[in-house]
């Protein structure tokens, strides 16, 4: 069953900010998750689909295409998303526990 | 008889509190100086002086140090997530910014990568970069979301339809909170104009690009539970079975609405478009932003649930492919101008030639000019074309002008209607470009027709009388409301605010029509909004157009008092977590409340559930479905809509009665009986429900029991056995007004039954929660009733409540 409490939603308690700082806090999380998806789909790319990502992010074309091709080219991608996410979610978690110690 | 107590002035009663305040700061005083005897004669660290110190409450107890610390604040958390979030941010990135500087390849393209991510849509004016902020964030939600517990791998699995699905179940509550977070706030603030459309087209595109990303189902996965946190419409309110049928009757829904998507989807982006620039415009004149804000999103969403049906990559490969034929048009019709003018040469060279290309033969008379309407051409038609007058029904002299345009104004009007392209309630169907299209009005067979041409003479469409009004408009069309302005009551008036006047024969003759309207059951199709605020007299009701289902004046206050009541009640259950239960009612949707059970609705919502049901099982009446232009019925809306039916049905009492009480039940669902209790003599029996927050712990009780020759001052937990308790306070010298002896007698009594309840329950390990929570409960009862003294003996009560300090 579906529970907000185990997303970063829930952990952030987006569903309660102002608006505005919700939508700054789901682009800083989104921006992280981003990067460490990056990190681990990169090195799985042929030579010639990096020069396709390349051409993407040198491009004028919108976020969902660079998500589009690296779903399209990488193997499990979307598990990665998810793994990415929930690893974020620890992280924070810890950082947390550091700021209440 | 008893000779009366002389009473106590207000004055007497202040100069003794001022006695006893007084008292209590020399005893304050007094305090300190033995405190300070003592520490000079055996130390400050003595533990006589601690012992003293919090004796005198300068220093907590062992246990008040121990209490859990109060919540911390919103901001206070929000800060220490920002701090946490931070310190994240800072480590990956000094991680990724090393390794790119020390030549790793990865790290710099991903580092490039991140860049890029950051400038997308920054600083880009126009639809375009608007599109891309837009995408963007809903990247984001997607990326965040998926992390719910919903596997996403099963997620996948299982197939589209259930991401799907799930998407379709949360679109009604894409309330303001979400469509702000994702920039439509930005987006409402663009206006109408014909740029604000283009940008608002291109974010809809966007929506459509996001949901595409993977062409399966694991961001829409993602999608949907980023979407949900908005909506305030997490799964967690449903059980996962009762929501997988919701799941299984939307899929059905969807693949059933499929084909009619394939067959039209350019018409269908052209419609919501128009749809929202409708919608915008009404409401920059009521101000309701939030409400056009939920509605656009409700439709960019239901334009990704379309995409994620697969129609997307059709779409996109149609716009493709329209991208090419346009070209190839564009190159064709230069290379057929340029034939057309070397046709012309040739023609002007050697004027005995043959047709090679036959010129179109469109009436001019037909064409949609600037500024007009479908009716200017029919109009212009009949009345430059005396034979179709005649064959209209034109009885009079082809030279009266007046005659004549009078004739072709009406017969225009009627035509337009019964060839569906204004309806009886003044919308019309309007020509989206000017000079492309002709309307050419003809007789076939003795009926009347309109064909429908483009200006090069292509054929596009032809009309005969009897035809719907045609709200599915074609490409060069759009579906255009009229004004909400312009109060509509009665059918007679509906003609007239047309603009022209009829004859007898002709009015009946669209009578007739809207009586084959009216024939259908209204209930099954007709949106009431809740009006309980205004104030009409049965004279301005009857012509009301708030009266939808034609109700009298007395069913109509019955309906009012009913749902008032209801949603009173409703609301009082929802306790302190009305904000969200009202959020629900008034923005959620009433279809969600059917087809599941009881048992799979979080207890907050169960009330509303069985409302929503019962009148479900009254008026068989099904909450009306999200159309392009109209969100979901809410469960507000839904309960409103359906007392209506049941008032007719002469039924609205069985609505109006048991609500309460019923309810009430429902929302404790675990009973416990108190046995007899020798400490507690006066209970002849008793019970305590509990009600329970989804995490399953208990959140209050309510507790009752039949006491029996108990006195108010005869509660054996109360110090002293005086005859009232006012009584009591006076002999023990507390202070006390009158009105709040009740309120003690009360709180005394409540504390009774509540401290046998404890001790049912509280040797047993199930019940730890419960027995904390009524324990809570009782420190607080004491604490507050004896701010009139020391009015409880709590040597009286159980072990565990008698250490209470």
């Amino acid at each position: 069953m579906f529970n907000l409490k185990d997303t970063l939603i829930g952990m952030f308690e987006l569903d309660k900010l102002a608006p505005e700082k919700a939508s700054e806090m789901v682009e800083r999380l989104g921006k992280l998750i981003f990067q460490s998806v990056l990190v681990r789909a990169l090195p799985l790319l042929s030579e010639e689909d990096m020069q396709e990502y390349e051409r993407i992010i040198e491009g004028d074309q919108g976020g969902e295409a660079l998500f589009k091709f690296l779903a399209e080219k990488v193997p499990d991608f979307h598990t990665i998303v998810a793994e990415e996410a929930e690893e974020l979610k620890k992280e924070l978690a810890g950082e947390l526990k550091t700021t209440e110690l | 008889m008893p000779s009366e107590k002389p009473k106590k002035t207000i004055g007497e009663i202040d100069k003794e509190i001022e006695a006893l305040q007084q008292k209590q700061k020399q005893e304050e005083e007094t305090d300190k100086a033995l405190l300070k005897t003592l520490i000079s004669l055996v130390g400050e660290d003595d533990p006589r002086v601690k012992e003293l110190r919090i004796n005198l409450g300068i220093e907590k107890t062992p246990a008040e140090k121990e209490a859990p610390k109060p919540k911390e604040s919103k901001d206070d958390r929000l800060e220490k997530m920002n701090e946490a979030l931070e310190r994240v941010e800072a480590k990956r990135k000094e991680k990724i910014s090393t390794g790119a500087e020390r030549g790793d390849k990865i790290l710099s393209k991903v580092s490039k990568g991140i860049e890029w991510w950051d400038s997308l849509g920054k600083n880009e004016k126009g639809f375009k970069g608007f599109g891309k902020r837009f995408g963007k964030m809903a990247v984001n939600l997607g990326l965040i979301g998926l992390i719910s517990s919903v596997s996403v791998e099963a997620a996948a699995k299982a197939g589209i339809g259930t991401a799907t699905a799930l998407s379709g179940g949360l679109t009604s509550y894409l309330g303001t909170k979400m469509s702000i977070g994702l920039g439509m706030g930005t987006l409402m603030e663009l206006g109408t104009s014909a740029k604000a459309k283009k940008i608002i087209k291109y974010s809809l595109m966007g929506a459509i690009g996001v949901a595409s990303i993977a062409s399966g189902a694991w961001l829409a996965a993602g999608v949907s539970a980023g979407i949900s946190f908005g909506a305030g419409y997490a799964a967690s309110k449903f059980t996962r079975e009762s929501f997988q049928k919701k799941i299984d009757e939307r899929s059905k829904k969807i693949k059933e609405r499929k084909e009619d998507f394939l067959s039209g989807k350019e018409k269908s982006l052209e419609k919501i478009e128009e749809e929202i620039e409708n919608l915008l415009k009404q409401n920059e004149k009521s101000r309701l932003i939030g409400k056009a804000a939920e509605l656009l999103f409700g439709v960019a969403t239901s334009v990704a649930i379309l995409e994620v049906s697969g129609l997307a990559q059709d779409f996109h490969q149609e716009k493709i492919e329209e991208g090419h034929k346009q070209e190839l048009e564009k190159s064709e019709m230069e290379t057929q101008d340029k034939k057309i003018e070397e046709e012309k040469t040739d023609f002007q060279k050697d004027k005995v030639t043959t047709d090679v290309e036959e010129k179109p033969n469109v009436n001019p008379d037909a064409i949609v000019g600037k500024g007009e309407g479908i009716e200017h051409t029919l109009i212009r038609q009949i009345k430059n074309d005396p034979e179709l007058a005649k064959e209209l029904g034109y009885t009079g002299d082809p030279s009266d002008s007046k005659s004549l345009n009078e004739f072709a104004g009406v017969k225009a009007h009627v035509l337009a209607i019964k060839a569906g392209y204004v309806d009886m309630e003044g919308n019309e169907v309007r020509v989206a470009e000017a000079d492309k299209v002709a309307y050419v009005l003809g007789i076939d067979n003795g009926q009347p027709t309109v064909t429908e041409m483009s200006s090069t003479g292509e054929t596009l469409e032809t009309n005969q009388e009897g035809r719907e009004f045609e709200r599915e408009t074609d490409k060069h069309e759009y579906f255009h409301k009229k004004p909400e302005d312009i109060p509509v009551t009665t059918e007679d008036e509906k003609i007239e605010n047309s603009g022209v006047i009829l004859n007898d024969q002709q009015r009946d003759e669209l009578l007739d029509t809207s009586t084959e309207a009216q024939a259908e059951n209204p209930f099954e199709r007709k949106l009431v909004e809740v009006t309980t605020d205004k104030e009409f007299t049965p004279e301005t009701w009857a012509e009301a157009p708030e009266n939808v289902y034609n109700i009298s004046m007395e069913q109509f206050l019955a309906v009012n008092d009913s749902f008032n009541h209801t949603k009173e009640t409703l609301m009082e259950l929802a306790g302190d977590d009305l904000p969200n239960f009202t959020d629900t009612l008034e923005r959620g949707r009433a279809d969600a409340f059917l087809g599941i059970e009881e048992k799979g609705v979080a207890k907050l919502y169960q009330p509303l559930w069985k409302e929503v049901n019962k009148l479900h099982e009254i008026t068989e009446l099904e909450p009306l479905e999200p159309t392009l232009i109209y969100p979901p019925e809410t469960p507000e809306n839904y309960l409103y809509r359906a007392m209506h039916k049941a008032v007719l049905m002469d039924r609205l009492d069985e609505v109006k009665e048991g609500i309460a009480l019923e309810n009430t039940e429902s929302l404790y669902d675990t009973e416990i009986g108190i046995a007899y209790n020798e400490r507690y003599p006066s209970l002849y029996g008793g019970e305590v429900h509990f009600n329970y927050n989804d995490e399953g712990y208990p959140t209050e009780y309510k507790v009752s029991g039949t006491l029996i020759g108990l006195s108010p001052a005869k509660l054996p937990l109360l110090q002293g056995y005086a005859e009232t308790i006012g009584d009591y306070c006076k002999e023990n010298n507390f202070p006390y007004r009158g009105s709040e002896v009740p309120y003690v007698d009360m709180t005394a009594r409540s504390l009774y039954v509540t401290s046998a309840a404890f001790e049912e329950i509280r040797d047993n390990p199930a019940y730890h929660e419960e027995s904390e929570l009524l324990k809570n409960s009782i420190e607080r009862q004491i604490k507050e009733i004896n701010r009139y003294g020391e009015v409880v003996d709590v040597r009286k009560l159980p072990e565990e409540i008698s250490n209470y300090p």
